[in-house]
This record gives structure tokens, sequence and C-alpha cells, in this order.
């Protein structure tokens, strides 16, 4: 356990208001604490919102928010909705940091219970901090339409969703498709399975970059995308669908794109990307560029003709709370995102 | 190889729509680095771990290569044992066999001899072998770790082996450490021999403070936010302090510091880039050369300070022995290669007015030592006081002491190292039945508001040379124009040395001389204490 999960203080409530007394009198406390001379300073950038139906979803939500504040220092409040259960709110509130006179993170765990789970906007609202942008991250599968509420969508600057945690791929991604036709430009969305595809992609942008590697993009023969287990996982479909929607496939002509699973039984990392080949011929030269995984890291190799050259690299951490920080801190383009899934739903289509 | 694809190819397919979006966008042109100076400390220490790095998140391109170029002869084998110790040592990234065997592929070692013509004959074979092996099209970068006198040599040798303009339309740049010359003449003349033999636009002199993120940063504190902006101009400053202040000695460079002192090795380049992002007018973008070009107005602004008035206007120190950070430490006079009786300045502070618009009549106050009593870099902005207090008298002092008559003015402070962030000073209620009023600090801390690691100032540089981009590089006007006002202190100086008894005037571990106290006494001024 590091230092910033440890909390610095904590305090139970139950209600609304009594969490939001409780953090403010946590606020007071570290200010006693640590002398009035020097007080305590609270610095956030942002609101972040886990919405959970299990018990064990909170716990991981919970951890991994710990872990992005120590990068964006935020308030954290982890929703665990319980619709089934009776009337209830309970919230424990927590200060967290890891420096004991500065916490980079406050952390509300709300568990509802009854009828309110289904009122989740009218509960977070009056626990966020004013002018903050709003973060949701919808853990775990529930059925994803719920995630597109207008007043949801109309609260949070972003919603995270992980479209690879779904057991159909094309299915999923035709229902982000519809909902994005739908809110349009008001729809921020950010997806933890295109972000896992940023190396691959990366990869094979910057081995076409060289001056020399560019026109043969616009005469690729082959795609060839792979991942771990038994079926082609979003991640695979995304990838092939980035490549569709950059390059304006069918303007010429559709190349050869294979998007399959490497049906092999997969523990922890079905759906991960394992290996992409682009092959490409132009005016008689040939140019293939092959990304493989190999443990942690990712072996690229591009040959152009008689040129050959190789580059490994580490492959980032993907696990949720590294994703979420690096899409708050650097967020790409939703447009790229939006026609890529667009392409991949077309892709699968024509696959099935 | 493929150079005819692409000016037969026509603007759309010069294209790479791939990368539009992608965080990896700044991905350089496959290129050579050759580290002259390969077996030194530098490259060791900070040049090879940096470029690892880059190389292990992956901002360096396949058909990457690094040639270490160093006077005695070295295998490849033997320069990648050395430089894989020197990443497992100082990398910010951890050593990953895979990564390091990718990196290790790319590194070569030449021998190089300035002495006879022909001296760069085995590295321009080296090169072309890379280029013939790795795809690295011409593209190089010349990086100079060597002694300033070897800068110059080398630069013509790399002219007479045809190094400095590549041909096939690639690029070669050449990264030039400090000192750039020791005063205006030798800066010039030093400027004038480079230019023999590369364009201005080759040449990158590299000021490690200009990567350092929280320098970056107080570009976009200026820039990025609204409220401050109309308060930086001598309407609400009162003056502005920037303070460069070191804990440790000369650290075995004696016989360096004899030649350059706190003026040549701090004031001249690290300080007066402070000071010109701290002055400049706001660029109209972020281009190198509008960036540069409002640097350039700034420090062509201040007034050079008369040889005559070198004195009144400056306060020079030297460290006698004392305590730092609980060690003993000896005086600047007994470390190794310094003269006994050596006159050798450890501490500059100094008054600089800027003759514009902006800045008339607001004072920046500047200090480097070593020796002090803490390791400090940073930038105070002190606000002018309320024109009138209606709190005469309810004013809370830390001491208990009578109340003064005017309340403490608003200070911003821009701390650039260590401890990087911001914090401002201001006056608050105590809570409480009376009217009492007392200063409170609002601190913003990267270290602890933003835990992700920043790269090192070595790897933002490096990576900018290879793409072209000489934002944060110093160009010959910057360099001319601070060595335009640090030549004519030291003018001052040499007229009016001190009296060797004088020194040392300061212990160390303290804040320097008594005299830097009393220069800003006289102006009704203090130093801030970092």
């Amino acid at each position: 356990m590091t230092s910033a999960t440890l909390p610095l203080r904590s305090r139970h409530a139950s209600g609304l208001d009594a969490a939001s007394r409780e953090l403010h009198a946590l606020h007071r406390e570290m200010l006693i604490a640590s002398g009035e001379a020097h007080g305590h300073v609270r610095t956030s950038v942002s609101n972040l919102v886990a919405a959970c139906t299990e018990p064990d979803q909170a716990s991981r939500a919970a951890a991994a928010l710990l872990r992005i504040g120590a990068v964006h220092p935020a308030r954290a409040i982890v929703i665990l909705a319980r619709p089934d259960d009776a009337k209830r709110m309970e919230a424990d509130v927590s200060l967290h940091g890891g420096d004991a006179s500065q916490p980079t993170i406050e952390l509300v765990r709300l568990e509802v219970g009854g009828e309110p789970s289904y009122h989740l906007t009218g509960i977070v609202a009056p626990l966020l901090i004013p002018d903050m942008p709003v973060y949701l991250w919808v853990l775990g599968a529930p059925p994803l339409r719920q995630a597109f509420s207008a007043d949801t969508v109309e609260l949070t600057e972003r919603i995270i969703v992980d479209s690879g945690a779904y057991d159909d791929s094309a299915a999923t991604l035709a229902l982000i498709a519809g909902e994005q036709h739908r809110f349009g430009d008001g729809l921020h969305l950010a997806d933890l399975a295109w972000e896992r595809t940023a190396p691959w992609r990366e990869m094979t942008a910057q081995a076409f970059d060289p001056v020399g590697s560019r026109p043969f993009l616009r005469d690729i023969t082959t795609l060839t995308v792979r991942c771990a287990g038994e079926r082609a996982s979003t991640e695979a479909w995304l990838l092939a669908g980035w490549m569709a929607s950059r390059l304006s496939w069918p303007a010429s002509g559709w190349p050869r794109v294979d998007v399959a699973a490497d049906g092999a039984q997969a523990e922890d990392d079905a759906g991960a990307l394992i290996e992409v080949r682009v092959e490409a011929a132009r005016d008689g030269r040939t140019a293939t560029v092959h990304g493989r995984r190999g443990g942690d890291c990712l072996h690229t190799s591009v040959a152009i003709e008689d040129a050959a050259s190789q580059r490994t690299v580490s492959l980032r951490q993907q696990d949720d709370a590294t994703l979420i920080s690096r899409l708050m801190a650097d967020a790409t383009d939703a447009s790229i995102y939006a026609a890529a899934v667009a392409s991949a739903v077309d892709l699968s289509r024509r696959a099935a | 190889m493929c150079a005819d694809v692409l000016t037969q190819a026509p603007a759309e397919e010069q294209a790479n729509p791939l990368l539009e979006g992608l965080r990896s966008a700044r991905l350089p042109a496959p290129c050579a680095v050759v580290i002259f100076g390969a077996s030194g400390d530098l490259t060791q220490r900070k040049l090879i771990p940096a470029l690892y790095a880059l190389a292990a998140e992956g901002s360096l391109p396949p058909g990457f290569s690094i040639v270490g170029a160093a006077r005695t002869e070295m295998d490849d084998e033997r320069f990648r044992s050395a430089m894989r110790d020197a990443v497992a040592e100082h990398s910010r990234v951890a050593l990953h066999d895979d990564v390091w065997e990718g990196f290790a592929s790319g590194l070569f070692a030449a021998s190089y001899d300035l002495d006879r013509d022909g001296g760069l004959d085995a590295l321009k074979s080296k090169l072309a072998d890379v280029d013939r092996d790795r795809g690295s099209a011409g593209n190089r970068v010349f990086y100079l770790s060597v002694p300033p006198s070897a800068v110059v040599p080398l630069a013509e040798r790399l002219h007479q082996a045809g190094l400095c303009r590549p041909e096939g339309g690639g690029f070669s740049r050449v990264i030039v450490e400090k000192p750039f010359g020791r005063d205006l003449d030798t800066a010039r003349e030093l400027t004038s021999r480079l230019h023999e033999f590369f364009a201005e636009e080759q040449i990158y002199r590299i000021d490690h403070y200009l990567g350092k993120e929280s320098v970056q940063n107080l570009l976009v504190f200026r820039f990025a936010n609204g409220i401050f902006e109309p308060l930086w101009n001598r309407q609400y400053i009162d003056h502005v302090q920037i303070t460069v202040a070191e804990a440790i000695g000369v650290e075995g460079r004696g016989a360096y510091y004899e030649e350059a002192g706190a003026l040549r090795d701090i004031v001249q380049n690290h300080i007066m880039q402070l000071m010109a992002i701290v002055g400049m007018e706001p660029p109209s973008n972020f281009e190198a050369e509008t960036v540069r070009d409002e640097k350039v107005k700034l420090l062509r602004a201040v007034r050079p300070i008369h040889p005559d008035d070198a004195l009144s206007h400056t306060v020079r120190g030297q460290y006698g022995g004392g305590w730092v950070d609980g060690q003993e430490a000896a005086a600047y006079r007994d470390e190794k290669a310094v003269k006994p009786g050596s006159l050798r300045e450890t501490f500059v502070a100094m008054k600089l007015d800027v003759d514009n618009w902006r800045w008339a009549g607001t004072p920046f106050y500047l200090r480097a030592g070593k020796r002090l009593m803490k390791r400090a870099t940073e930038i105070a902005i002190q606000f002018r006081r309320v024109p009138h207090s209606p709190f005469t008298g309810h004013i809370a002092t830390p001491t208990g002491a009578l109340p003064p008559d005017a309340m403490e003015p608003n200070l911003l402070i821009l701390r650039i190292q260590p401890d990087e962030g911001i914090s401002l000073r201001f006056s608050a209620k105590v809570p409480g039945q009376a009217m009492r009023i007392r200063s409170v600090n609002m601190d913003f801390l990267y270290g602890s508001s933003f835990l992700k690691e920043s790269p090192e100032a070595y790897e933002r540089l490096l990576l900018d040379c290879m793409l072209g981009d000489a934002t944060l590089f110093a160009r010959a006007d910057e360099v001319e124009q601070a060595w335009r006002i640090c030549t004519a202190i030291l003018d001052g100086w040499r007229a009016h040395p001190p009296d060797t008894s004088r020194f040392p005037n300061y212990e160390a571990g303290t804040w320097g001389p008594d005299e830097a106290r009393a220069f800003m006494d006289r102006d009704g001024r203090s130093w801030h204490r970092p």
C-alpha cells in the first residue's frame, strides 16, 4: 500500500449533508494539526466519479482513483448503487496524499440503497467541487445505455467506459456509434479499450512517418490484427477501424483486412492486441511494418525494400488508473475515436 | 533510399494522417546523435540516460543511433557496456533488458583526433555505416560535450570532413554548451567562428535551466493566465528578485571556477534567461523565433551598469569556512586548485534597471552564490503596497512586535528548484471579534499536486533539437545581450578590484555577505528568504 492510499484522516457519515460536513471537518482537523501559521492547501483539478454496482468494483475503483489522484489531485466519489437493498445512504470520507500536510485526494465512498440508486446524478451533484470538470467512470459491464442518459451527459465533461468489457464487440461498438450519432458533439466519451490501442497506433504511425515511407500509406494491401483470447476484441476492431478511417478506406479500394483472435485461452489479457502487420506495395516496391507484443514490450520491425530497422519500446502500463490518468492529462481528439468506431462497425459487418 | 519516391509524390501523399491526434506526434526523423566527449561525466550521468528514457517511452524513431566519439580508442561493445552501467545508475526510467537490447543495437563508438587532418575519418566512416544500415539518411546532431577551447577546432574539423552540411536533404545540428565566451568580445568571436561552419539555425546553445518543467511553467503561468498579466508591470510590481542559491561549493572544479566566478557561471546564462522570461512581452505565438525575439528585446532594454557604478550597483562575495547542511565546509581559498589569495567571486548580487514602458522604475535584483544557506532557485515578484490602509493598528505580527503602519505587500514566489511551485502571499483577517490582519501564504506545490514524474531537462532539450525546435535554446543575439550586461560589470570590477583582505566576506552556510543586506537596505527593501 502506498502512502497515497493510506488515509491521512477519515470519518463516517449518514446522508449527503453529513458527508459534506465531515469532509469539511477533516480539512479543519488537518489545518489544526499542521499549525495555523502554515495552513494546508487543497489543490484539485477535477471531480472523479466512479459508478459501481458491486462491492468488489467499488474497492477496485477506490484504489484506482487514489492512484489517479496522485497525478490529478481531485475529489473522488465512489458510488456503490444497490437498488434492490433497503433505502440508505452511508458515506466514508477520507483525505489521502503523499504529504501529511497536503492531501491530494478527498475520497467519498457512498453506498446507496433502494430507490435513490436510480437517481445518481442528483446524489452526485451536491458533492462535486464547483467549476471543476467531472469525469464519470462506469465500471464493469452494466447495460451501457444507462451511462448515456441526458442528465449524465449534461453533468459530466467526460464519460469513461470500457468497450472491451462486453461480450459482443460488434454490438457494443454499434451501440456506441449510435449514441455518438444521437448526442453529436455533446457526448464526450473516453474508452479504455481505445486507450489500450494507443501504443499500437503510435507504433504504426511512427513506422510510416519517415518521408520515404509515407507514400506507402496510400497503397496498403493487407492489414492483419491479432488479439489474445477466443474472439476478435473491440481493441482489435478499433485498431482496424482507426486505420480505415484515417486512411479514408475504401477511397481506393479495400485492402485485405484480417481481424482475429489467436484462439488461445487467455486469463488476464483476453482481448489485448498481440500482433499487427501492415503490408503495402507501390511501384514495385514493398513495405512491411510488423509489431509484436513480447512480455511487456512492443517489438517493431520496419522493412522498406532493402532497408530494415527494429526498435523495442516499453509497453506502458495498461491498468485502469494509468489509462484514465493518461486520458485526463492528454485527451486524444474525440472525432478520431468516433470515426474509428464508425469504421470498426463497418469492418466487423463486412467480416460477418 | 526513397527520397525519389517522396519528390515524385503529390502533396497529399507526403502527409501522415495516422499521426493526427496521437500523443507521440512529436517524433523526430531517424538520425544519429554524435556525442563528442563520450567518456565524460555529462554523457554518463545525463545524456545517455536521457536518450534511453526517450527510447523506452517510444519518443525516438526506429533507426535512431548514437555514436560516442572520444579521443581514446573504444570499441562498440565496451562503449555499450559502459553506457548500460550509466543508464542503470542514472536513468529516470528503469533499465529493461529488451528495451536496452534495442537501444544498444544503435550505440556505436568512434575515436577522433583534432590535431591532424583526417582526424574525423573514423567517425565519418562510422556515420556512413549507420546511414546505410539503420536508415538515418544523413541526419545528424553533434553534441559538443568538450572543453570550451575544443569547440571551434571541432567545428572546423566537422566542416573539413563535410559533416556540417550533409548531402541529400538531411539535417545537421550542433549542440554547444556554456560558457559561450568569457565576455562580449569572446562571445562574438565564438559566434563568428561557429558561423564559418554552421548557420545560426543549425546551432543549439544549451542551457539546461530552460529544459526544466518549472521554467517552462513560468511561460505558461504568465501567458496562459489572464489574471496576472494586467498586474505584470511597473504600476503594480515594486521590484523583482531572482535568486540562484547553491549549498554546494566548487566541488573539485576550482580551476574552472577561478576562471569563471559566479557572474559568468550563473548570472550570464541561467539568471539572464530567467530574467528575460519574467520580463519579456507576450509573444504572439510559441514559435522559436518569436519567443526568442521577445527575450532579446527585454535583455536589450536592460540598462548596462557603467563601470564607474559597478561597485554601487553590485556586491561581490567569497565564502569562508562555515557549516552547511550540518557539515563543516572549507573556505573557497582552501578548495583544490584555488589560489590562496584568490579574489574570485563566489557570490554576486546586483540591481538592474529595465528601460522600457513595462518596467521603468521597477528594478530587478539578482543574486547567485555558492555555499549559501540552502539550495534554492526562485523568482520573487513583490507587489506595491496598498496606497492607503484603513487597517493601521490592526495588523498582527508573527513576533508579537508592535504592528507596523502598513501591511506586508503581496508577494508572488515562483520556485524553480527545489520544491517547484508557486506561492502567493496576501492579507487575511484573523478569525475573532477583533479586526486583526495578518499575511497568509497560498501554496501550490508541484511535487504534491502532480506526482507524475517530470522528464529530465536533457530529455526535453535533446528531443527538441532532434525535432529542430530551438525555442528552449539561446540564440546568438540573446547570448550577446546577456554578455553586454555582464561585461560592463566585469569591466567595472576589473577597474576596482577588491582589497585582498576583504575576502572572504561571508561565512559558508549564510545568505552571503553583509554588504548584500546593506545593498537592499539602501533601497528600503530586503531580500526574500527562500
